[in-house]
């Protein structure tokens, strides 16, 4: 069974103004455990509304969310809150989404102590300290602020965040979007290990064709908040039948020759 | 005790919990003497009331040394009943201090939770209408009406002052509430599963609460002055409890005679407790900041 389940979901804002804008337009889908799904689309598309619908971070208008088999819009506001720690939730900016004055060890604790279910303080540090491990950082950074981190190790912070509580679903919301070039390529690889060795379903919220070329195993293509192309990453990307996926393709930049793997990029800088 | 750091810095918050933060505060490495001398006399001036033996009672008039000049005996003279002006002086701390600082807290508990919380919905726009006609009304005014409909005793004067100075504390932490909203962090801290509870203290008011502090202090130092303006009006201490409003108010009489003694040392103690309310707010800013950069 679909471990995510979405059916005929909508949402719309309604601007200061008064005018009204649908930002979520009937979006069906489905994801297995394990999968990776991919969701493109320019600026204002929907798709970061789209996750945020996802995890009930906004409330949907209509339609039905299934995680895990459960219907999370028919749950009250507290048995949300203890569901929260299967379904996560990593932010594009790493450092806004940090409180700037708790340390990383709270940050990283936060979620295990609301949750209140995972063992003494002792038992937590313990589980902080490894999840921080888990994302490649030491233990020198437990007392340390997210201000004094850069960009790469507060987003390892967020998603150690994220993973702590051992979730099944993790919303990637353009993870890797305001980080550079090598710093992308480096957390992209430890957030495919971690899906590996966790058996993580990830949903990656993207504008970059090539992340997501990469990254996912199946993309949808999102327009005006609607799905406008849905399939394996290879039939999508490498054969669009959509009009809108087609333009999408072609204003996206041709392959640069460093895009093309990792393996090619390292190469390149060595010789310059 | 962690207070070792380089020059200028403050002690690290390992744990960064409300209790050392707390700590950092009072103990940081940076007290100049003038915020040294503003925390003394704060502190002081109630306890050197609770614990000082007076040259004379500050109750007791001594019908044979009415408006006495300062002088060896009568260090600040006496007033127009015979009564030390010294004496009353200090004893006067001992109730005006308190009771700024105890309708400070009360405002400050009341007012703060209040707004952080209504911050949308029906509820919150008719609270923020009715903290606007609080505050669009004088506050004297209102003090005086309130504490004679209650009685008059010093809860009152409590009550009255806190009901005045707490619609300052609710539109400052709504507005810190509603700016942070819409902030990363906050929508994380309701993805990792946070109560709304947890949301407006750990992650909202965490954020905000130095500005909250600096303008108690400051509503501190400025309950002083409306307590002294009640008593001078007569309202709230009943004589022969003394209170620096109403000694200036008994010295006022006095002073056309050229006695000036008997309003001008209340004043200056007056004076001399809001300034320092003042300087511990500036100190309180600048250390918040410190404190909470630190690592």
């Amino acid at each position: 069974m679909a471990i995510i389940e979405v059916n005929d979901l909508r949402k719309t804002f309604q601007t200061p103004q008064g005018r009204k804008v649908l930002a979520v337009d009937g979006v069906s889908f489905s994801v297995e455990a394990g999968e990776c799904l991919g969701i493109i689309g320019e600026s204002g598309s929907g798709k970061s509304t789209l996750g945020r619908l996802l995890l009930r971070l906004h409330e949907a208008d209509s339609g039905s969310i299934l995680l895990d088999g459960q219907d999370i819009r028919a749950l009250v506001p507290r048995a949300l809150r203890k569901q929260r720690r299967h379904w996560q939730i990593v932010f594009q900016e790493p450092f806004a989404s940090l409180n700037p004055r708790l340390s990383i060890q709270q940050i990283v604790e936060e979620p295990l102590i609301v949750a209140g279910t995972y063992g003494s303080r002792t038992e937590r540090r313990e589980r902080v300290a490894r999840t921080l491990e888990e994302v490649g950082l030491s233990a020198e950074f437990l007392d340390r602020r997210p201000a004094n981190l850069s960009g790469g190790q507060q987003q390892r912070v967020g998603i150690a965040r994220s993973l702590v509580t051992d979730p099944s679903i993790v919303v990637l919301d353009e993870p890797t979007a305001s980080l550079d070039l090598t710093i992308r390529a480096s957390i992209l690889r430890m957030l495919g290990d971690l899906q590996r060795a966790r058996g993580l379903t990830y949903l990656f919220i993207s504008h970059d064709i090539e992340t997501v070329r990469n990254f996912c195993s199946r993309v949808a293509v999102m327009h005006h908040g609607r799905f406008v192309e849905v399939g394996t990453a290879r039939d999508v990307l490498e054969d669009p039948q959509q009009p809108y996926t087609q333009r999408l393709m072609a204003a996206a930049m041709p392959p640069l020759p460093f895009a093309a793997s990792v393996g090619t990029m390292s190469t390149q800088a060595g010789n310059s | 005790m962690s207070v070792q750091g380089l020059p200028g810095t403050s002690p690290g918050l390992r744990a960064a919990g409300w209790a050392q933060r707390g700590r950092a505060l009072v103990l940081s490495r940076s007290n100049n003497a003038l915020t040294v001398a503003a925390a003394v006399v704060i502190i002081g001036l109630p306890l050197l009331a609770l614990v000082m033996p007076y040259p004379h009672s500050p109750l007791a008039p001594n019908p044979n040394a009415v408006a006495v000049a300062p002088n060896g005996t009568y260090w600040f003279g006496t007033d127009g009943n015979g009564m030390d002006i010294f004496s009353r002086t200090i004893e006067a701390a001992k109730l005006d201090l308190p009771i700024s600082l105890a309708a400070t807290a009360l405002a400050l508990v009341v007012g703060v939770p209040l707004g952080l919380f209504a911050t949308s919905g029906r509820v919150g726009d008719v609270l923020m209408r009715v903290v606007d006609a609080f505050a669009a009304l004088p506050t004297i005014v209102i003090a005086v009406v309130g504490i004679q409909l209650m009685g008059g005793s010093a809860l009152d004067v409590v009550f009255a002052i806190a009901v005045v100075a707490a619609p300052r504390f609710v539109r400052l932490s709504r507005a810190a509430a509603l700016s942070l909203r819409s902030a990363r962090y906050v929508e994380a801290a309701v993805a990792i599963g946070c109560s709304p509870l947890r949301v407006a203290f750990n992650h909202v008011f965490r954020n905000a609460y130095g500005v909250v502090l600096v303008q108690a202090t400051l509503t501190a130092a400025n309950a002083l002055g409306t307590i002294a303006a009640l008593n001078f009006l007569g309202v709230g201490a009943k004589p022969p409890q003394p209170s620096w409003g109403g000694m200036i108010s008994e010295g006022f009489s006095m002073l056309i005679r050229g006695e000036w003694w008997a309003s001008a040392y209340p004043t200056l103690a007056m004076l001399l407790a809001i300034g320092s309310l003042n300087i511990l707010a500036g100190a309180l800013e600048t250390r918040i900041e410190r404190v909470e950069r630190a690592r």
